[in-house]
């Protein structure tokens, strides 16, 4: 441990705190009174104190700000307004769910996505690269929301063999899984490709080919080495899209993980779960972030001289 | 090849002039036309509510793209202003503004949005506001690092020694030499907010029900997936056309700036 992981430990841990002010103090932005938003036309004094209580309304910003703290460290997120159960224990099933989900996606992603990327490049057809570069820049703009009804017109309806929604058979995690991957499997591709198509050139490749290594094994030992950083980057980058995407993609096949629990929570108004589910996909994203700054320093050593 | 993207864009402009003379309704309904596939008398076919898909996409187009266009520009203002003012006075005030970015970016994607529009009323500008928030750093991250480079440059520095002073420096130095990257970015922006408007409507946090917008629409047409096919292929591929115009006016921007 030296001055540098000090350094990024702190700005870590200063970001979570931020962060979860920030979900904190959400609720401060309903309009007017947010008890009288919650209780609506039936509001009997008795419960109109016990959820001020409950929502800790009832104290001065800087006693809020500090039970605020309190809580996180004990890791108390509240009770559901609703369902008067911990947040936490709702949340739990739901991180889970949606993290196999994520790391479905993105195994099948970078299982695809790159292989294809380095094989095109390989190929070397202009007309191919032409045409894989249009039906990237496709699949990378489409939203979830409009590949999700695609995917389940063509596999659940029209060849009927994966289910529509819900998650009670195994099968059903590949359509949302395809949903989120299928963007990422394109960005993947353009990324490989592109990174490849700068050291076609270089003196590493012409070295290799001189030594009369077979081009296939030089793609596939030495270049996929060589363009890994950026790849890192691309996969870091993609996640927080990937994170957000969960969310829509969630809601369209019912899959019952942190993104619906959040949808379905704003639309019945309990904020505690609320809170608690932005926060959890904040710094779930920001921890990702977090890891694969250890992952640049073990792929490049420079970053810390860089850094330092 | 770039000019592609102009295309569509373009047509749904006529359109949408067309429809604010001749007044097309996008509420009117005919039960006897319900889910009806495309034909002569609607050219997109009808909704479940028997109503024409097509005016009820010029007029979605027209509320969402007012909302996006407002809010890009918004974005793009307070972008500018605090991007120049972070690459030009550096030290503290860089530290401030840029870890104020950093903390807005810990939410990923259109998560803030989500959360904004879930805790304000849903309104014309409460969605605006949600929307910029989230904006305006691409702009400003653009914005800080040309500032930062094109303030050492030479032709500032014999501005300085000429004697002008900052204000002028900032406004006719460094501003017009940071709006080619910026305006490639507004497209890119442009695209996103479409995305994150319509999921917004998708997610039933956008404006409610009887007004028309992509999303909503598209949230509507999932139901019908089995009877109606065509409801959802219509609304999927204009929404799918307009994010890819931009994206490519964006890029061939990018390709003429760069040349």
């Amino acid at each position: 441990m030296n001055s540098y992981w000090l350094k990024v430990i702190f700005h870590y841990l200063l970001l979570i705190f931020s962060v979860y002010l920030i979900t904190f103090f959400l609720i401060r932005l309903v309009p007017g009174d947010p008890i009288d938003f919650l209780v609506g036309q039936s509001n009997f004094s008795a419960d109109v104190n016990q959820i001020k209580e409950h929502l800790g309304l009832d104290l001065s910003v800087s006693e809020q700000v500090f039970k605020a703290l309190k809580n996180l460290f004990q890791l108390d997120f509240g009770l559901s307004i609703h369902q008067n159960i911990d947040v936490l224990f709702l949340l739990k099933p739901a991180l889970v769910n949606t993290a196999l989900l994520a790391i479905l996606s993105v195994s099948m992603a970078v299982i695809i996505g790159i292989p294809l990327g380095l094989f095109i490049s390989y190929l070397n057809s202009s007309f191919l690269n032409q045409i894989t570069k249009w039906i990237n820049a496709i699949l990378i703009a489409i939203p979830s929301f409009i590949l999700a009804p695609i995917l389940i017109l063509f596999f659940a309806i029209f060849l009927d063999f994966l289910p529509v929604s819900g998650m009670e058979k195994p099968s059903s995690i590949l359509l949302p899984a395809a949903t989120l991957s299928i963007g990422f499997i394109a960005y993947l591709v353009k990324m490989t490709m592109d990174s490849t198509e700068e050291l076609k050139d270089s003196i590493l490749i012409i070295a290799a080919k001189s030594k009369g290594l077979n081009l296939s094994y030089i793609y596939f030992t030495h270049v996929i080495k060589l363009i890994s950083l950026p790849i890192v980057t691309a996969i870091g980058l993609q996640l927080g899209g990937l994170l957000s995407g969960t969310i829509i993609t969630e809601m369209i096949f019912s899959w019952n993980g942190i993104g619906k629990l959040l949808i379905d929570s704003i639309h019945q108004r309990d904020y505690p779960i609320t809170q608690a589910a932005v926060f959890f996909i904040a710094i779930s994203y920001v921890t990702i972030n977090f890891i694969l700054e250890f992952i640049y320093l073990k792929l490049d050593p420079r970053i810390k001289t860089y850094h330092e | 090849m770039n000019k592609i993207g102009l295309i569509f864009p373009s047509l749904f402009f006529i359109l949408v002039v067309m429809n604010s003379f001749l007044g097309w309704d996008p509420y009117g309904m005919n039960f006897d036309l319900i889910l009806k596939p495309p034909g002569t008398s609607g050219f997109f076919g009808y909704d479940d509510y028997g109503r024409d898909i097509l005016i009820r996409l010029i007029n979605g187009f027209l509320v969402s793209f007012e909302i996006v266009v407002l809010a890009t520009s918004i974005s793009f203002l307070i972008g500018i202003c605090l991007g120049c003012i972070a690459g030009y006075f550096r030290g503290p005030v860089d530290q401030i503004i840029t870890s104020g970015m950093t903390i807005i970016q810990a939410f990923p994607g259109i998560l803030l949005i989500i959360a904004l529009a879930a805790f304000l009323e849903t309104s014309f500008w409460n969605i605006l506001v949600a929307l910029s928030v989230t904006a305006w750093i691409g702009f400003a991250r653009i914005a800080r690092s040309k500032t930062l480079s094109i303030r050492e440059s030479d032709f500032v520095k014999a501005a300085i020694l000429m004697g002008a002073d900052r204000n002028r420096i900032i406004l006719k130095h460094i501003i017009p030499n940071i709006l080619a990257p910026l305006s490639v970015e507004l497209n890119f922006t442009i695209a996103n907010l479409i995305v994150a408007e319509a999921g917004l409507a998708f997610l039933g946090l956008g404006l409610s029900s009887p007004f028309p917008s992509w999303g909503g629409m598209l949230r509507d047409s999932i139901d019908y997936l089995l009877v109606a096919p065509h409801y959802v292929i219509v609304v999927s591929l204009c929404m799918i056309l307009m994010i890819l115009s931009f994206n490519v006016i964006g890029a061939g921007l990018k390709k003429y700036i760069n040349e």
